[in-house]
């Protein structure tokens, strides 16, 4: 198992050196640089300072150079400044829209992949009936609706007519005038809680299946959960750190509302019908013909029996959609105005700010191998019938 | 089954309570919010009650003790002169003194019932809509709608890399110069200085000196002086930093580097700002410099700090060092000061309470002209006009904040619900929100011209741009007319000179466009006729088809007059995407222009494809791109100077235009220094650019612009809209 991952890290070490050199390429082969987009078209900035301009960003010199310092200063941790914020660090500016992108992000997908999971379990079961001819239609108009449009009428509906959510933004500045704490460290904040508060509720779960007797399961599943909920309670409302942060954190989470139900009810279909296809293949199984005929209630043969396998592909799917989380979306993003990591990629690359896009661009890169390899290794885990061969 | 119903129930009940508490926790934020403002208000006014309390009780005491000594003092002055005068001069300082305490009990008793009504109000707005706490009166928050994110709160960097319109909303207010703009007129008038216009100095030895008086008593917002130093500090800043960027126009430095110091064995422009004393500046150029670079380039230059930047200058290495340092709570020398900034949220700026000239009235007339009444007055320029603009300096908003939206949709909408009160954008609003804005009731929406224009140029290095009858030719052929009012419905204005019409001063109104007023078939006969004047000839020749009301047959095998055919050519345009204006302008200028028989191909393609290939080598043939302009014009002389050519000099004389005349008319506008005598040269210039068409002037837009109309404008018809001055928050006041 070692050797394997060992070797799938060499793999992708030398595949992460072909993406970067194919990105730097790629981005240096744009029509136009970042100087004259800036200055070309500015009289007031004689050409001598567009000039300066060049040579204060390195363009001056030829693109091998550029390119081997660029790597060297990239393994070295140095991303360089961006060229759009000058003399800005890119890694500040990517720890700026990072924990936006994730909070949204990781919320939505966990969001969409529940209601998807569930609802796909349903129609499967439920083959042929009005309520999966009902939930197809809707999702699948959902999934394929014009989504700027779509998010912009619930926008127009829920924040201007209704006035239940706000209208855009992460953050209401009136209420952040004054604020002690900058938004990304309220950001922060409220990552670690949803992290950690994920990471005890999942090992709670994993940790309850091992319970035989499903009375005690459930009740110390329950207990468990309601004691997390006091936890997050008292750091909230009652530790000195929570509730100095409470009310910022409260306002980021109001706007959140109307973005990640627009994200899940466009995309939870595309889970719906991989699970619904999914659990389709698994109820034609022998196993489930001798679940039903040990005479096991319906609710656990499709729960415990069928759920359980069809479970296998949704959970590479979302694994995948969690690595490639952080490049965010550029479409919610822009129609939110949640200025996140969808957003920043698309700018540096449009306003050709090499190092920006080059540095998100590989996080992007990082996080899609990584997921990649936690897939494979997952398989393993999940599914029985996989396992490394040879060397 | 019926305990799975049951089970089902309560599982929903659990999941819609959970969804509930979220909700009433999110909304409770808001509220929470609100009552602290509230609650901190109350504290405020509970806190002006005590001191007003305190200031009777002093004024009790005050008063015992007044009678008291009068009482002493009657006893004791018997028989003594002395101690009579003596005591009569207490008993003056003790009225005094009792007057003073009267008073400030007095306004400690206003300042107690102004903090009660504050926090009575702020007690009631939580409960009430926002457009109602627009009306109140008072220092008020202005609401802004910006659509990118200020990428600086440094006011050097933003005047170099950072240089972008979004930084300049936001930084702007809070950057004092010597002089300034009037608006609308432009008109050139003192801030800092005393002198009302920018001096022109003599020759001193080699160089030329210009000595400027500044104005005593001028402070920063921490209440420190502005003085001389700190117009020398700057200098001497960017210089030693080698700052570029707006930086080389604003502060010409001489530079050994520049390729003129090689001509001329000498560093051409500004080589010392010294601060003679406390309120006298020195200029020192190497020659007597034109209008461009003293009156409209180092008279208007930023001035910052020397107490709060010098020790940051000092630090640094080099400007990016500088750069990265943060201008939150920097001194500013004017209405406002940059307060803070919420990456991708917002920025806010809060009222200067140390501005100069609050209070002052700025009259701006139709002839030019400006008056100023405040600690100082003057006139400047002639004032026999209309009154065309009106103001009292403020601030009068306590603090503006500019939130971030991305996309117009948006703000719109937020401008409707009452988050924002004016939309701040170059472009403007789009056309098509502008019905959307006027639904609301009390909304308004504005039209200004733009200080800028959209051309069609020609490659004039190279055959057939390099020949002028065929750019008048197809100069002939285009209808800006039938553009503007049937193709682009009346979006565009058509325009034919290189000034907008909206800078009067220097525009020039007799320019006619090629072929004005005439028909599609006179148009095409005036450009055979060009064609043929100068020796072109065609294979088939086109002709008016009168019945089909069409050219028919088109040109065919146009050829030069050293009989050279005419290659297929191609027609680089912005894409639909970027600007359907000129993407559409363009299909329309290769029609015409097959028609005549030149095999031209309009291509829409990205704005950075088109500045790549036309800024860089000379293969192409023609383009249309624009321009956003600056009030003093001449940038005429760098777009066509031949010693500027983009190829040859990495200027922006992109069309390679080379015409002898033409460049001693651009030497001349910038050693000018009468305004008139430039503004004449500006003219001529412009004719024979009219004449040689290296562009053709296409068309200019409206800027549209959406607010509130509680609020109040100095002026609302702006060269550039509102947002160039009138709108930003050091201006702007609530309507009475």
């Amino acid at each position: 198992m070692i050797r394997y991952i060992a070797r799938r890290g060499a793999q992708m070490f030398v595949l992460f050196i072909i993406f970067l050199t194919l990105t730097f390429l790629l981005l240096t082969a744009l029509p136009g640089d970042t100087v004259k987009q800036r200055f070309a078209t500015n009289p007031n900035v004689p050409p001598e300072a567009a000039q300066l301009a060049i040579e204060r960003l390195g363009l001056d010199k030829p693109l091998w150079e550029q390119y081997t310092s660029y790597m060297w200063n990239f393994f070295r941790g140095d991303f360089g400044f961006s060229f759009l914020q000058y003399p800005r660090p890119v890694s500040d500016i990517i720890l700026e829209r990072l924990p936006r992108t994730l909070v949204l992000f990781l919320t939505v997908l966990v969001s969409y992949y529940i209601l998807g999971f569930v609802a796909g379990k349903f129609i499967a079961w439920r083959r042929g009936r009005r309520g999966e001819h009902a939930i197809t239609i809707g999702s699948v108009f959902l999934y394929t609706v014009f989504y700027p449009w779509f998010a912009l009428m619930l926008i127009w509906f829920f924040a201007f007519y209704a006035d239940v959510v706000p209208i855009n933004k992460f953050l209401d500045p009136q209420e952040w005038v004054d604020a002690p704490f900058s938004s990304n460290h309220v950001f922060m904040v409220i990552f670690g809680v949803l992290l950690v508060g994920g990471i005890v509720a999942l090992t709670l779960w994993i940790l309850s299946r091992r319970i035989r007797d499903p009375a005690r399961r459930k009740r110390i599943m329950w207990v468990g959960y309601g004691a997390l909920a006091m936890v997050m309670l008292w750091f909230w409302y009652l530790s000195d750190f929570g509730s100095a942060r409470r009310l910022y954190a409260g306002d980021i989470l109001h706007h959140m509302i109307l973005p990640v139900i627009t994200i899940t009810l466009i995309s939870f279909a595309g889970i719906m019908l991989l699970t619904r296809s999914s659990m389709l293949e698994t109820m034609s199984e022998d196993f489930i013909l001798t679940a039903r005929a040990k005479g096991l209630a319906e609710k656990t043969v499709r729960d415990r029996h069928a759920a359980r396998t069809a479970l296998l592909p949704v959970t590479t799917s979302l694994v995948i959609a969690v690595a490639t989380v952080i490049d965010g979306g550029i479409i919610t993003e822009t129609v939110y105005s949640w200025p996140g990591m969808g957003e920043l990629l698309f700018t540096s690359v449009v306003g050709q700010d090499l190092n920006l896009a080059i540095a998100a661009f590989s996080f992007v890169g990082v996080m899609a191998m990584v997921g990649h390899l936690v897939v494979d290794i997952l398989y393993m885990f999940l599914d029985p019938r996989i396992r490394v061969t040879g060397e | 089954m019926r305990a799975t119903s049951i089970h089902t129930s309560i599982r929903w009940l659990a999941v819609l309570s959970v969804l509930a508490l979220l909700a009433v926790a999110c909304g409770g934020a808001d509220e929470e919010m609100d009552d602290a403002a509230a609650a901190q208000a109350q504290a405020q006014a509970a806190a002006a009650q005590a001191e007003a309390d305190a200031a009777q009780a002093a004024l009790a005491q005050a008063q015992a003790d007044l009678e008291a000594a009068q009482a002493t003092a009657a006893e004791a002055m018997e028989g003594d002169d002395a101690a009579q005068a003596e005591l009569a001069a207490a008993l003056a300082e003790a009225e005094a003194a009792l007057d003073e305490a009267e008073m400030a009990a007095a306004e400690a008793m206003m300042a107690a019932e102004e903090a009660e009504a504050a926090a009575a109000e702020e007690a009631a707005a939580t409960t009430m809509p926002e457009e109602e706490e627009v009306a109140e009166a008072g220092p008020f928050t202005y609401k802004l709608a910006i659509f990118s994110d200020p990428t600086t709160d440094n006011p050097w960097a933003y005047l170099d890399t950072e240089a972008d319109v979004w930084n300049q909303y936001v930084l702007t207010p809070a950057i004092p110069t010597l002089y300034g703009s009037a608006f609308p007129s432009y008109t050139v008038v003192p801030n800092l200085a005393a002198d009302v216009e920018p001096p022109l100095g003599s020759a001193s030895g080699d160089n030329w000196v210009i000595d400027v008086n500044m104005r005593q008593g001028l402070v920063w917002s921490d209440g420190s002086p502005i003085t001389a130093n700190d117009v020398a500090f700057t200098f001497n800043a960017v210089k030693d930093l080698e700052m570029g960027g707006n930086w080389f126009s604003l502060l010409p430095l001489a530079r050994e580097d520049d390729p003129a110091t090689e001509e001329n064995e000498g560093a051409e422009g500004l080589i010392s700002v010294e601060a003679v004393d406390d309120y006298t500046v020195r200029y020192t150029w190497s020659s007597q410099p034109g209008l461009a670079q003293w009156q409209f380039g180092a008279a208007q230059a930023a001035v910052f700090s020397e107490a709060h930047w010098g020790p940051h200058v000092a630090a640094s290495g080099d400007a990016g060092e500088l750069y990265a340092v943060s201008g939150e709570g920097a001194p500013s020398g004017g209405s406002m000061v940059f307060d803070r900034r919420e990456p991708g949220a917002f920025a806010r700026s809060v009222a200067n309470a140390n501005a100069n000239d609050q209070g002052a009235q700025t009259t701006s007339f139709s002839s030019g002209g400006v008056t100023f009444s405040g600690d100082v007055s003057w006139q400047v320029g002639d004032t026999s006009g209309e009154v065309i603009a009106d103001s009292i300096a403020g601030p009068h908003a306590g603090d503006a904040i500019y939130s971030v939206y991305d996309t117009q949709d948006a703000a719109v909408l937020a401008l409707r619900d009452g988050e924002v009160d004016f939309m701040l954008n170059p472009l403007g609003l789009q056309r098509g929100l502008q019905s959307t804005v006027l639904e609301a009731g009390d909304l308004d929406v504005i039209a200004n011209s733009s200080n800028g224009f959209r051309y069609l140029a020609f490659n004039t290095r190279r055959f057939p741009g390099s020949d002028v009858a065929f750019r008048q030719a197809v100069a002939c052929m285009i209808d800006k007319e039938f553009m503007a009012t049937n193709v682009l419905q009346g979006v565009a204005i058509p325009l034919n000179s290189m000034v907008p019409p909206g800078n009067a001063f220097w525009a020039n109104p007799e320019l006619d466009a090629w072929c004005a007023g005439q028909s599609q078939e006179e148009r095409l006969n005036s450009a055979v006729q060009i064609l043929k004047d100068a020796g072109w000839t065609w294979d088939v020749e086109p002709q008016w088809n009168p019945d089909n009301r069409d050219v028919i047959p088109k040109g065919e095998g146009l050829r030069g007059p050293e009989g050279t055919e005419v290659a297929p050519m191609e027609l680089l345009a912005p894409g639909p995407g970027y600007d359907p204006l000129r993407a559409t302008y363009s299909l329309f200028i290769a029609d015409w222009a097959n028609d005549l028989g030149i095999p031209l191909t309009a291509e829409p393609t990205g704005f950075s494809v088109i500045v790549d290939r036309v800024f860089g080598p000379v293969d192409w043939d023609m383009y249309i791109l624009g321009w956003g302009l600056t009030i003093f014009p001449d940038y005429v002389a760098d777009f066509f100077d031949s010693r500027a050519d983009s190829a040859t000099a990495g200027g922006f004389n992109i069309p390679g235009y080379a015409n002898p005349a033409f460049d001693e008319m651009a030497d001349q506008l910038k050693a000018e220094t009468d305004i008139n005598e430039a503004a004449a040269i500006v003219r001529r210039m412009d004719a024979v650019l009219a004449e040689d068409a290296p562009y053709v002037i296409l068309f200019t837009t409206p800027v549209l612009e959406a607010f509130r109309n509680t609020l109040e404008f100095p002026s609302t018809t702006t060269l550039d809209g509102l947002q160039n001055f009138s709108a930003l928050p050091g201006a702007v006041n609530l309507a009475q």
